[in-house]
């Protein structure tokens, strides 16, 4: 009980998130070849680090991603095996695209931070480029033309999620990206490892003192 | 610099510069060369007589208004048939960066950047080659900062993915939706490849007509070097209509003629697997794609800059091979019909690809126009001054919108104050008694405007910073399919308590000097002098208690690095 309480009050990041893409339409689509892009900036318009989204548990649908970033801004660390992603906002603008050759779905699994920036939401955006260089439009209405938007916490504001599918016109149409719960854990912030630490350190400070009388 | 928008309806009417038994007619456009090979816009009559500018050679109203102008700055142009846009190369519009594309209207005025620099280009590289559809509504150029695609493969299996490519590209004149639309498809051991040349538009908009090495070197017959028609929705060839296997090729004669039946080119010939020794002109029917005459250039292996009349029965071409240059008209078997010569102006329309137009309109008569009545307000603090918005066209290519930003503004207001507009439209306003009404009276191509009410305000009234009234600012992303700029949405809510009169605007303050606000409303006069300021309820508005109201932001970041910024919320009467 009071570990759980604990670790509230640490804040825990935002509950792992499953988004998974119906990417069928991609396969045969001549807009290709595609691009992934992910994005995380700053709110604040500086570089403070306040949070950081890690991409990870990709499934392809048949379809497979390049290890390797065609582009990488700010930010960004990369694991190839298994396949998963970190963006950190070290820098105002943190961007990576993968070259993308698409199966029947795209998903991932989606946690981060929820540090909250006083001056405007960090956001992370999930984008599709296709062979025109620019990203597949989107009915995004902050005018992203991202599938995916998730503004972290702002001032009062908490975190909100975006899930949007192509535009009327576009050059392939999309159905909005289906969400579900994931028992993975989320990014742990700085504080819980301190929190961890502390628990820890309680534990053997208790030990040490032996059975209460 | 505040700026005070203002939208009118206007109705154009282009000249049909019909030949009349025969006789060219319209005019010739082209480049002024005022040393280095480049400068802005000049044109003159068929007949050679009436010589004329368009533009200046730089900064289009921030710079001299005669000739001989201080820097060269338009390299290649095009203009649209059917309503006389002119899309254009420039480099020196913005000298940190390279060439790139931008329109304007046929008299100079509304100039507007349509493409921008990617980076995430290894090499910063220019956008050249503009040529501008009949409708005016889109531009194919050529991009040198193209990235070749994932799983672009050279001979011998080498990989030539993300390598830099010059490609054939398409663009709104809004500058929307840029998009490749042919890159090079054959590469060599070591990813050498071809390059886009130059592409001209059908009348219908429906197909390319294009001149570039981007064929095939590999096969036997060796067509690297190519003139060929491309459908321009999925950049394949429709047809090769000539190529050769010597060095180079020409890229300045290409036209489609204004009716659609015809399609010409220079075309090299000679030299046998060496270096090309003549140049002839190509005519082809564009139904059968049968070869209509066959034309040798009258100096062997030179190059000739050459267009279609606007009624599609002759040639007119620049000849830089004579002195003093000449401009010369023949029909379409060769035949010369007239001649006279360029010595009176320093032209140089030979000094690139795309820097010659053959357009129907006649000096003196570009356009007429009937204008819609607005009602403006002038605020006449000390050194306050009125800027006239350039002309606007939709993606279709129709005016929406026009500035007056000619040389042809006149202006009088009722109360003895003056306001004087220069010659690239900045408007000064100078206040000499008190607040009070009058007039104002627009004039252009010698149509008049009715009247228009001016208010005068010698106070130099404010608009007052609006308490009760929050922002919220939503998050960034960069954004490629939005001119590569980064999009944020501020939220203005009035949680006063009751209702707040329009205009309210929103001042965006503290911004670095790198970062600008590409749709702003306009700049303060007040509040943060020179910031930018997004109008978000209009002065016919205006927002009840507990309402929101919601306007987007385009930041341009050059850097990528970041920018902060203050806000500050201003409404009522008087300037932001």
């Amino acid at each position: 009980m009071r570990l759980a309480l604990f670790l509230s009050v640490a804040g825990f990041g935002f509950g792992s998130t499953i988004l998974t893409l119906n990417t069928t339409p991609l396969e045969t689509s001549s807009a290709g070849p595609f691009t992934l892009d992910f994005q995380l900036n700053e709110g604040d318009g500086g570089s403070n680090n306040y949070n950081q989204v890690t991409l990870s548990n990709f499934g392809f649908g048949g379809g497979s991603v390049s290890g390797v970033p065609t582009s990488s801004t700010g930010g960004i660390t990369v694991t190839p095996s298994p396949f998963a992603v970190l963006l950190a906002e070290t820098s105002f603008f943190n961007d990576v695209q993968f070259d993308f050759t698409p199966g029947s779905s795209l998903s991932f699994t989606f946690s981060s931070t929820t540090n909250n920036d006083p001056v405007a939401p960090d956001t992370f955006t999930f984008a599709i480029y296709d062979n025109s260089g620019n990203e597949i439009a989107t009915t995004n209405p902050s005018g992203f033309d991202s599938f995916v938007e998730v503004d972290l916490p702002s001032g009062n504001a908490g975190v909100n999620t975006i899930l949007s599918g192509s535009a009327p016109g576009a050059s392939v149409m999309l159905n909005p990206p289906t969400q579900g719960s994931s028992s993975s854990p989320s990014v742990p912030e700085p504080s819980y490892f301190a929190a961890i630490s502390l628990l820890a350190a309680a534990l053997v400070w208790k030990t040490r003192r032996g059975p209460e009388v | 610099m505040p700026r005070l928008a203002l939208s009118w309806t206007l109705l154009l009417a282009l000249g049909t510069g019909t030949a009349i038994g025969g006789a060219p007619s319209g005019e010739f456009l082209f480049v002024e060369n005022v040393g280095a090979g480049l400068g802005g816009i000049w044109g003159v009559d068929v007949t050679g007589t009436n010589f004329f500018a368009i533009t200046a050679a730089s900064g289009f109203g921030f710079s001299a208004t005669t000739p001989p102008y201080p820097s060269p700055d338009i390299q290649e142009f095009s203009q649209a048939k059917n309503n006389g846009r002119i899309g254009f190369m420039s480099l020196m519009m913005n000298p940190n960066d390279s060439a790139r594309i931008y329109v304007m209207n046929g008299d100079g005025t509304g100039v507007k950047q349509v493409t921008f620099h990617n980076p995430s280009v290894s090499f910063n590289q220019s956008h050249s080659e503009p040529s501008i559809s009949a409708d005016g509504s889109k531009i194919v150029y050529v991009n040198a900062e193209t990235i070749a695609p994932a799983g672009t493969m050279g001979a011998g299996g080498t990989n030539c993915s993300g390598t830099q490519t010059a490609s054939y590209w398409v663009v709104n004149t809004d500058g929307t939706n840029p998009h490749v639309v042919r890159q090079p498809e054959f590469y060599d051991v070591h990813c050498n490849k071809g390059a886009a040349g130059e592409a001209v538009w059908s009348p219908d908009g429906t197909k390319l007509l294009v001149a570039d090495s981007l064929g095939d070197f590999n096969s036997p017959a060796n067509c690297q070097y190519e003139i060929a028609v491309v459908d321009p929705s999925t950049g394949n060839n429709i047809r090769t209509l000539a190529c050769n296997n010597t060095w180079g090729i020409t890229q300045v004669g290409l036209d489609w003629s204004p009716d659609g039946t015809k399609a010409m080119a220079l075309v090299t010939c000679g030299g046998a697997g060496g270096e090309h020794t003549c140049t002839q002109w190509v005519v082809w029917d564009t139904s059968t794609w049968n070869v209509i005459s066959t034309i040798p250039t009258p100096s062997g292996n030179d190059e000739f800059l050459t267009r279609f009349s606007p009624d599609s029965t002759m040639l007119g071409y620049y000849d830089q091979n004579v002195s003093p240059h000449t401009m010369n008209i023949m029909d379409l078997s060769g035949n010369p019909i007239s001649s006279f010569s360029m010595a009176s102006v320093n032209a140089d329309p030979g000094g690139a690809a795309g820097s010659l137009v053959w357009s129907a309109s006649t000096p003196g008569v570009l356009q007429t126009f009937t204008l819609g009545v607005p009602s403006i307000y002038v605020n006449s603090c000390p050194n306050y001054t009125l800027y006239i918005e350039p002309s606007e066209f939709n993606s279709s290519g129709a005016l929406i919108a026009h500035g007056f930003t000619s040389a042809n503004i006149d202006m009088t207001s009722g109360d003895g104050a003056s306001i004087h507009v220069d010659g690239f439209g900045n408007a000064y306003f100078n206040a000499t008694r008190n607040s009070g009404s009058g007039t104002l009276q627009l004039s252009s191509f010698d149509a008049n405007s009715s009247t228009i009410p001016i208010t005068t305000d010698q106070n130099c009234n404010c608009q007052v910073s609006t308490s009760g009234v929050t922002v919220a600012r939503g998050g960034l992303r960069y954004v490629a399919s939005s001119q590569q700029q980064f999009l944020q949405t501020l939220t203005v809510t009035n949680n006063s308590g009751g209702a707040v009169t329009g205009p309210i605007n929103i001042v965006i303050q503290g911004l670095p000097s790198t970062v600008t606000v590409t749709n702003a409303s306009g700049t303060t006069g007040c509040t943060s002098s020179g910031s930018p300021f997004m109008t978000v309820v209009p002065a016919n508005g205006s927002l009840a208690a507990g309402q929101s109201a919601s306007v987007q932001l385009d930041f341009r970041d050059p850097s990528l690095g970041g920018f902060t910024y203050t806000t500050a919320v201003t409404s009522g009467f008087g300037a932001p």
